[in-house]
């Protein structure tokens, strides 16, 4: 199974700077400086902004708040998208660190969910996992996991527990080797340029022919403009976890290592013409039995562990 | 393609959907249905309603989950999700109970979608005083004060809550089983949509007072009926939720599916051995929609039968 554990680990502790600044139009007592964090990529904004909320409250009288939330240039973040879809997604040409603007009040309620407290971002989580494994094993793995086996897949996450996280997500991962992957492939496709928040479909990882699926495959069913003809130059980017996996990676391989904790593989298509940080630091590992993974070192900044 | 266009250009949308699809699904659905004299069988919403309760909570569904062997009839293609809708479309435009296509733009998806005005009543009016000013009501103990005095009912006296429901299939009654307190007319809008992920269709609303505000998720569980809600929050997975609409990308609630396949096997085996044809759509709306004020009229089970639907999912 999950034999690439580095990958697994750079994954987990793949980190963005970032910067929060008071919305000018909030009222303050004094002047409120901005705020920085390193962002882990997996985890969610309303999960690991306490100490933001708790640096701006001190400015600002108790009247004057209410539930926080969180934009960049002009566009809500959906707390509900791990925060390294947000920025692939909406900045991922900024110069970092990444400027975000909170606000105490006006809460856009057409855009936004409501995140009154972390065990609503649980219970968003876990559902996700149940849907990831409706897909992969007909919910059989997750409805055989006790409550406490829950538990430890959102505790893992909530607290950065690489460990404790994987020692019972693994089981999540598996599949009858005969069957060559799982079901179906648990994936979304953000667009950076539709009104539709993101394509989610059936899709297996090996064909009734008995290929084995590629990324290059999906974009070409769930999106046929994604990719460019011959001879012409790319229009879009495929991205996850900030880099551009090569097309020819096995599908499979993929969702078993590149996917978020939620189980799912967030694959980010954006307009933007090629940044060079993206496209020029690749490391290929083409050996038969792991595919090959295009590194860029601008995803792992803030790399612990 | 144009939502408001009237019925028979919504048939239309959905026939070229499946069209589109290389499905002649909508269109075999739509001439069986046409020639419908032809077909005897009855569709027993009535039925189905009469029953819901017994069915949510049903006792024997885990019994039931061994029986895979006739598993591949209770799954819901998204194929047949789209021939129920039609269906339903068709009925509910001879009803005039406002059901509409709502297609998404440069996309074959698609929703059903009603608009609906609600009175609503509830014991206390403090959950509602959110309107002028912020409030100091504690909506949370309000719930749990009606849930506490529900538990005799649903424990003690099984009947009460059998009759309950009925009151609620009179048609004008809506949700007025509970006679004290203060009413409210709310605007609610429902969606219907298919989950890939689970094969069940899902039931999306979202409600406003008539002055435009959202309701929150605390208001619209204690607009649910005490029967209903002491049900729904023992659940380990809270069944309604507020949620991202996977088409319009706006927050929406939600009940969730991961249940739907659990309660409606009984229901699509029963149909099975009787060789009853059934709507799955409309069978599965009229037990999740009286939950959040949606109630199904019986005069569906009086109309044209329903073609059959079985599943082609092999696994």
């Amino acid at each position: 199974m999950a034999d690439d554990k580095d990958v697994l680990r750079d994954v987990w502790f793949g980190r963005i700077p970032t910067s929060f600044t008071l919305n000018q139009d909030e009222v303050t007592e004094r002047e409120a400086e901005p705020y920085y964090l390193l962002l882990p990529r997996v985890s969610y904004l309303t999960l690991v902004t306490d100490k933001v909320k708790k640096h701006f409250l001190k400015v600002m009288r108790a009247e004057d708040v209410e539930e926080m939330w969180f934009e960049y240039e002009g566009t809500p973040l959906k707390w509900h998208y791990p925060i390294g879809v947000l920025f692939d997604l909406h900045a991922s040409n900024t110069v970092l660190p990444w400027s975000i603007t909170v606000h105490f009040k006006n809460f856009p309620d057409s855009d936004l969910l409501h995140c009154p407290s972390s065990s609503v971002v649980e219970a968003h989580f876990m559902s996700s996992i149940k849907e990831a494994d409706a897909l992969k094993h007909k919910s059989q793995v997750v409805n055989d996991m006790q409550k406490k086996d829950h538990k430890q897949l959102w505790m893992g996450l909530q607290n950065d527990k690489f460990d404790q996280f994987w020692a019972m997500n693994r089981k999540l991962m598996e599949y009858p080797t005969e069957e060559g992957g799982f079901r179906y492939i648990p994936f979304r496709i953000y667009q950076t340029m539709s009104d539709r928040p993101f394509i989610q479909r059936l899709f297996r990882p090996v064909s009734p022919e008995g290929n084995v699926h590629t990324l290059g495959d999906l974009m070409k069913e769930m999106d046929p403009a994604a990719l460019p003809n011959d001879g012409e130059p790319k229009r879009y980017q495929v991205v996850i976890h900030g880099i551009e996996p090569l097309l020819e990676t096995p599908l499979q391989w993929l969702s078993e290592h590149l996917s978020h904790p939620d189980n799912f593989l967030h694959i980010c298509e954006s307009h933007n013409p090629p940044s060079p940080v993206l496209s020029s630091v690749y490391i290929s590992t083409p050996p038969t039995t792991t595919p090959p993974l295009l590194l860029s070192e601008d995803l792992f900044i803030g790399r612990e562990g | 393609m144009e939502p408001q266009g009237g019925s028979s250009a919504t048939l239309t949308a959905i026939q070229h959907h499946g069209r589109r699809r290389g499905r002649k699904c909508c269109s075999t659905a739509l001439r069986r249905s046409q020639q419908s004299e032809q077909v005897s069988c009855e569709l027993s919403a009535g039925v189905f309603l009469s029953q819901y309760p017994r069915i949510l909570h049903s006792p024997v569904r885990h019994k039931m989950t061994s029986t895979t062997s006739h598993m591949s009839s209770c799954v819901l293609d998204e194929q047949n999700f789209y021939r129920c809708c039609c269906l339903l479309l068709q009925q509910s435009e001879q009803l005039n109970d406002g059901w509409s296509w709502e297609a998404v733009q440069d996309s074959e998806e698609g929703y059903l979608r009603k608009t609906t005005l609600r009175s609503v009543v509830i014991n206390s009016s403090t959950v509602w005083d959110l309107e002028g000013s912020s409030s100091e009501s504690e909506p949370s103990d309000q719930q749990a004060q009606e849930s506490e005095q529900s538990v005799p009912v649903a424990l003690d006296e099984p009947d009460t809550m059998e009759d309950d429901t009925d009151d609620d299939d009179d048609e004008d009654d809506g949700v007025c089983a509970v006679s004290k307190g203060n009413s409210k007319v709310l605007q609610y809008e429902y969606h219907i949509m298919y989950s890939c992920s689970y094969s069940t269709p899902v039931l999306y609303f979202r409600a406003s007072t008539l002055q435009g505000r959202s309701l929150s998720l605390e208001e619209v569980w204690s607009s649910v009926h005490p029967n209903f809600r002491l049900r729904l929050q023992n659940s380990p997975l809270n069944t309604i939720s507020l949620q991202e609409h996977p088409l319009l990308g706006q927050p929406f609630f939600m009940l969730h599916p991961c249940r739907t396949e659990e309660f409606m096997r009984p229901v699509l085996l029963a149909a099975q051995e009787q060789h009853r044809p059934v709507n799955y759509v409309l069978s599965w709306l009229s037990v999740v929609g009286p939950v959040v004020g949606l109630d199904v009229t019986l005069r569906y089970s009086q109309l044209h039968p329903a073609a059959s639907i079985s599943s082609t999912e092999s696994d």
